[in-house]
């Protein structure tokens, strides 16, 4: 039932957009596998309609995770179900697909130097169900040099888990977003971003657990299994500056880096770099690097002791020190297939690596994925 | 929280310096390429950006990601 009022409400979006005067609508479908036996499609359609004279716009999109996966999350979870018998390496694994549907709508709406809008999302899954609000305004200064952005969201999310119809918990995020864009020459233009986000509610995995003593895994060497326990509460905040440069009229390269802090105790890095080249007018090559590395959590541990006075344990890889590397080429181009209409195509390719080097049971996992859209402007 | 409002301090200070360049609105045709879009093509980065985040014990900042429990 509810993913049929999904569909109902996207192809609502999709028909008043078509409606429209100034319109573009798409689809797009990513593909993702790794080495931790997931293996992600996600198909997206999308599709954007201008009114009022160009002053409003009205954007929506709806979009499908559909992943397969025997993850060490599942393959955990799955030893305390079936302890291992005596012989086997590890226990036989089956595994799951689940499918997460989101629709996302927004609207802006512009009044000469300031843009106003909103937004709202719902993803749904058999086992959470989120709702995102946000309302963002948008002022351009300095002749249009300057632009400043501010953002407030809400999200409400209910942590549930399969199997357990009584399992209900709430989780409330309130964030705050700032841009600050500067057009520095006819060549350059820079970014700062702040992100904070405060989080309170159930932040745990519902089907981690957590083994005491031992080698840290239940099911293996563990004394014993107690449910994964994280704080209610979590500060995050994240720091961006970025720059993208212009040589000549064919090519350009974008740098990014972010600094990330939150409360729990992890601090990260990430680097980004991109070089674009223009073959020919309406056609981009990019090839993007990203790296990102991480410390752990604070109350995160390896293996934990059997003691009484831990209130806070965890099996999240997230949480463990980290790093990753990720390398991506896209192609990008456009044509006019007659009067009035082009059509947009990209691809893009890519590979991750991601290195814990503290986290039983998993050191590495490589992953593939790509991306393939379409989209007609009308 | 502190490490909040030390953020919003800093962001501001920079932002009321900011301003101070003026390039005038025919010399930014370069700017206007699809290239030089900070978050790139949507299409192109949407559920990319959602499999990298949920993999990763940090969050916001670059590009906004979609909710979700991030299980996948």
């Amino acid at each position: 039932m509810r993913r049929t009022s999904i569909t109902l409400a996207a192809l609502a979006v999709l028909w008043t957009a078509a409606r429209a005067s100034a319109d573009e609508g798409g689809a797009s479908i990513f593909v993702r596998a790794d080495t931790d036996r997931t293996v992600v499609i996600s198909p997206r359609a999308s599709a954007s309609a201008t009114f009022d004279g160009d002053r409003t716009t009205i954007r929506g999109s709806y979009m499908a995770d559909v992943w397969t996966s025997a993850s060490i999350d599942i393959r955990t979870a799955a030893s305390i179900r079936r302890p291992r018998e005596a012989g086997n390496v590890e226990p036989e694994v089956h595994a799951i697909t689940e499918q997460r549907d989101q629709v996302d709508l927004s609207v802006t709406h512009e009044l000469d130097d300031v843009t106003i809008g909103g937004s709202y999302y719902y993803s749904g899954e058999n086992d959470y169900w989120s709702h995102g609000f946000s309302l963002r305004s948008e002022q351009e200064l300095s002749n249009n040099s300057t632009t400043f952005e501010e953002a407030l969201t809400y999200v409400h999310d209910i942590v549930g888990r399969a199997g357990d119809p009584t399992f209900e918990r709430p989780l409330e995020t309130f964030g705050l977003r700032l841009v600050w864009t500067q057009i520095l020459s006819p060549d350059a233009i820079l970014q700062f971003v702040y992100d904070g986000t405060y989080r309170t509610g159930f932040q745990s995995s519902p089907y981690r657990y957590v083994g005491l003593g031992g080698d840290g895994q239940c099911g293996s060497t563990a004394v014993l299994c107690v449910p994964e326990a994280h704080p209610s509460v979590r500060i995050r905040n994240a720091l961006v500056a970025r720059g993208r440069f212009a040589f000549g009229a064919n090519a350009s390269a974008g740098l990014g880096y972010r600094f990330y802090i939150d409360d729990w105790g992890v601090i990260s890095h990430t680097a980004r770099a991109q070089i674009a080249w223009i073959p020919e007018r309406g056609q981009t090559i990019t090839l993007a690097y990203r790296f990102y590395t991480q410390t752990a959590a604070g109350f995160y541990m390896n293996v934990y002791p059997n003691r009484d006075d831990i209130l806070n344990v965890t099996r999240d890889r997230e949480l463990s020190p980290m790093f990753s590397n990720r390398l991506a080429v896209s192609y990008q181009g456009r044509a006019v297939i007659a009067e009035g209409i082009a059509m947009k195509f990209a691809i893009a390719v890519g590979g991750s690596a991601f290195v814990y080097s503290d986290f039983t049971g998993l050191e590495e996992v490589y992953g593939i994925d790509t991306t393939f859209s379409i989209t007609l402007e009308l | 929280m502190r490490t909040t409002i030390a953020f919003a301090v800093l962001f501001a200070c920079a932002a009321t310096v900011g301003g101070c360049v003026t390039i005038n609105p025919w010399e930014r045709g370069r700017l206007a390429n699809p290239d030089m879009e900070f978050g790139g093509a949507e299409e192109l980065a949407a559920a990319e950006a959602h499999a990298t985040e949920v993999r990763e014990g940090s969050s916001g900042g670059f590009d906004a990601s979609g909710g979700g429990c991030g299980c996948n």
